[in-house]
């Protein structure tokens, strides 16, 4: 075989390499051998290879190895501790005891509504999802004061709950015929998500309900973290997983997620689709795609939600995209070892090591990742019981929205998960929902005795301004059970408009 | 009497796909094995394509925990290296997009360049100052070197590291980027080109063919 210049640059490298077979491998030597020029070529390029070898290679840095296997050891006993919680899964609400973790779940869910830019969806009276766009300030860590509302009579809650793992449905016509009865425990056949899916873009998801997820039911909104990320946030309501269309929504989720991280224009598969071409390769970012499902999924050999667990997104991540196959749409779902949104008695203390970011959760474990600057806000609860949760929400619904409409500063979302609505606004707006919602729900204030507990603590504190920012979570809790006094239930109207109780000074 | 052997000295001449099984079947020192035989390389891939050690670490460290929990995903189709390697290249990229590691880039360095900067496009060409042994007793070879390599485009610095600092064969790379083989030959060649233009440029290299 006779080799000229032109043919041998175009093998150059891989003769460098000794890629080559041997009958060409002996025409090039041949070449270099008559071709000064050629062989020139060859020792820069050697040089060139060696100099990346000698020099580009580096230590592990010293302790690396043990940096390591203790982050492989928290995770391990992450993983443990859940366990262990779950099988001791009992139901978190009990007569007169609010826990520490609720409330604090409460305000945890501050984080999701905080961070500047969100779309929230909330149900309409006619039950119909509406959307609306709101900017809140930057990320805020509740603290206190706090104070605790019971808005319904809790006789035989105990017993009744117990058996009651599952919230309520609230959006009847967005999963049409999927839904499921709010006493109906959903371990067998409901597996509930929230899935976050972290996007290049900024403010509200584009996948919506058109690109698969509408279809099934689901529902997207998408917000800004205080690092400044934008997440979408998919709820996935009442579906088995096996179902076509969770696999129409999984897919859609995912074809979204390779759109945006390939910064793709447009929606839907399409888009994506006509990325992949452009790009050719394609990664998949696995620590930013946490698919998660609440409670007890339909294949949780992974770990179910322990007792007292919640998370920001309130249900714990227990699975992650890890591969994405584009050539034969592909892909694979692995738990992570780490809960990193999980927190019990023992993290109480340091609640924020529980809003780790989920970009930065592997970076720093267990590290206390609270932002600087972060604004302190007061924070409530209430408890709605109720035997015809349906009813109860379609109520607690209109009276949310009616309030949000009057007051446009405050937001909404309803958490279908976490079985609750979480609002936050001023502090003295937040005061007049909760005597709305007393009103309405035949709410009473706490006994006396803990209220003057309460109070005397609040008196401890500093005054709060009343045009600070506060957060109310309402849950409604299906009972099986009648309340002793349901049939003495009042219904009395709600009392103040909220424009008017807007101008109350609510605050203590 | 004949010594025991220590736990790392009898899994050391294990393969990588041994070490896998023994992992999941529980056996903590079997990773801490593999974290022994792939640190360095992965270190030195994070830094190269992330520039700052620092993040770097942070970076391999997520590498290996990203390997440790999804294990049980690797079926042995391929080599335990090549499978390992897409995570450690998929993190390393995502590390480079979210730290915003590019301040090195050679765009971005043509703009922050002060009159005279070696970045500047006008001073690739052949130097006249190559004078290798100066800059080895000024101990700068290593740097100008490393420069050269964080200068390339991330495509072109991807393959070149995997190349010719980790060793990889062109078939290997190929799976891990996830791509064909002529696209892989074609960026290493283009990258060697890169990076000899800059280490002549850096007078580390001589202008070798006219």
């Amino acid at each position: 075989m006779i080799m000229n210049c032109d043919r041998f640059n175009e093998i150059v490298h891989d003769y460098i390499d000794g890629e080559l077979d041997e009958i060409r491998e002996a025409a090039a030597a041949e070449h270099i051998a008559a071709c000064d020029c050629c062989a020139r070529e060859v020792r820069a390029f050697r040089r060139t290879r060696e100099m990346a070898k000698q020099y580009g290679a580096e230590l592990a840095p010293e302790g690396f190895e043990e940096s390591v296997r203790e982050r492989i050891d928290a995770e391990t006993r992450a993983r443990r501790r859940s366990r262990r919680q779950d099988a001791a899964r009992t139901f978190p609400f009990r007569i007169g005891h609010i826990p520490r973790w609720a409330s604090l779940a409460a305000t945890f869910a501050i984080v999701i509504l905080a961070g500047g830019y969100l779309k929230l969806f909330y149900l309409s009276p006619a039950g119909s999802i509406q959307t609306a766009k709101i900017v809140t300030p930057n990320r805020v860590i509740s603290e206190a004061p706090e104070e605790k509302i019971v808005l319904s009579e809790k006789a035989g809650m105990d017993a009744a709950t117990s058996e009651t793992p599952a919230p309520v449905e609230p959006r009847e016509s967005a999963a049409a015929g999927k839904s499921i009865a709010a006493a109906e425990p959903v371990k067998d056949k409901i597996a509930t998500d929230n899935i976050i899916v972290a996007s290049e873009e900024k403010g509200a998801g584009k996948i919506g309900l058109a690109s698969g997820g509408g279809a099934a039911g689901y529902t997207a909104s998408s917000e800004t973290n205080a690092d400044g990320k934008s997440y979408v946030r998919f709820d996935a309501e009442s579906m088995p997983l096996a179902t076509q269309e969770a696999r129409a929504f999984e897919n859609a989720v995912e074809r979204y997620e390779l759109q945006h991280a390939l910064g793709g224009t447009g929606t839907g598969a399409g888009a994506a689709d006509y990325s992949l071409k452009k790009e050719g390769a394609i990664a998949v970012q696995p620590e930013v795609a946490h698919f998660s499902k609440s409670a007890v999924a339909a294949d949780s050999e992974s770990r179910p939600m322990p007792a007292g667990a919640m998370s920001p997104s309130s249900a714990p991540v227990i699975a992650e995209l890890t591969s994405y196959d584009t050539a034969g749409d592909k892909y694979s779902f692995s738990p992570p070892a780490a809960m990193p949104y999980y927190f019990d008695e023992a993290d109480a203390a340091q609640p924020e090591s529980a809003l780790e970011q989920p970009s930065k959760r592997s970076a720093a474990p267990g590290a206390a990742a609270k932002a600087p600057g972060s604004v302190k806000v007061a924070s409530a609860m209430d408890v709605i019981n109720t035997t015809n949760p349906r009813d109860t929400l379609k109520k607690c619904t209109a009276l949310m929205n009616e309030f949000l409409k009057a007051n446009p500063t405050a937001k909404g979302q309803w958490q279908q998960n976490a079985g609750r609505f979480i609002v936050s606004g001023k502090y003295k707006t937040m005061v007049a929902l909760r005597e709305k919602l007393a009103a309405e729900f035949g709410g009473r204030k706490q006994a006396p005795a803990a209220a003057a507990s309460e109070k005397a603590k609040a008196a401890a504190k500093p005054e709060y301004d009343t045009d600070k920012d506060a957060v109310l979570a309402v849950y409604i809790r299906p009972m099986k059970t009648p309340p002793a006094a349901a049939a003495a239930s009042p219904a009395a109207p709600a009392k103040a408009p909220a424009a008017e109780a807007d101008t109350k000074s609510g605050g203590k | 009497m004949q010594r025991q052997p220590a736990p790392e000295e009898r899994l050391a001449s294990v393969s990588d796909e041994a070490l896998v099984e023994r992992t999941l079947a529980g056996d903590a020192g079997a990773f801490d094995q593999i974290v022994a035989r792939y640190k360095g390389r992965v270190f030195s891939y994070a830094c190269r394509m992330l520039g700052d050690p620092e993040t770097a670490a942070e970076t391999a460290q997520d590498v290996f925990m990203r390997a440790y929990r999804y294990l049980e995903n690797f079926r042995g189709d391929s080599k335990f290296s090549t499978w390992f390697y897409t995570i450690v290249t998929t993190t390393c990229m995502n590390a480079s997009k979210y730290h915003g590691l590019r301040a090195r880039n050679r765009d971005e360095r043509y703009f922050e360049s002060e009159e005279g900067s070696v970045s500047d496009p006008i001073d690739r060409v052949p130097s006249d100052t190559y004078a290798p042994e100066k800059l080895a007793a000024r101990g700068e070879i290593r740097g100008a070197v490393r420069d050269a390599i964080q200068d390339i485009p991330e495509i072109y610095r991807q393959v070149i590291v995997l190349k010719d600092v980790n060793d990889f064969s062109y078939e290997e790379i190929a799976r891990i980027l996830e791509c064909e083989l002529g696209t892989v030959k074609s960026r290493l060649a283009r990258a060697r080109q890169m990076m000899r233009e800059r280490l002549i440029a850096a007078g580390v290299l001589g202008p070798e063919c006219d």
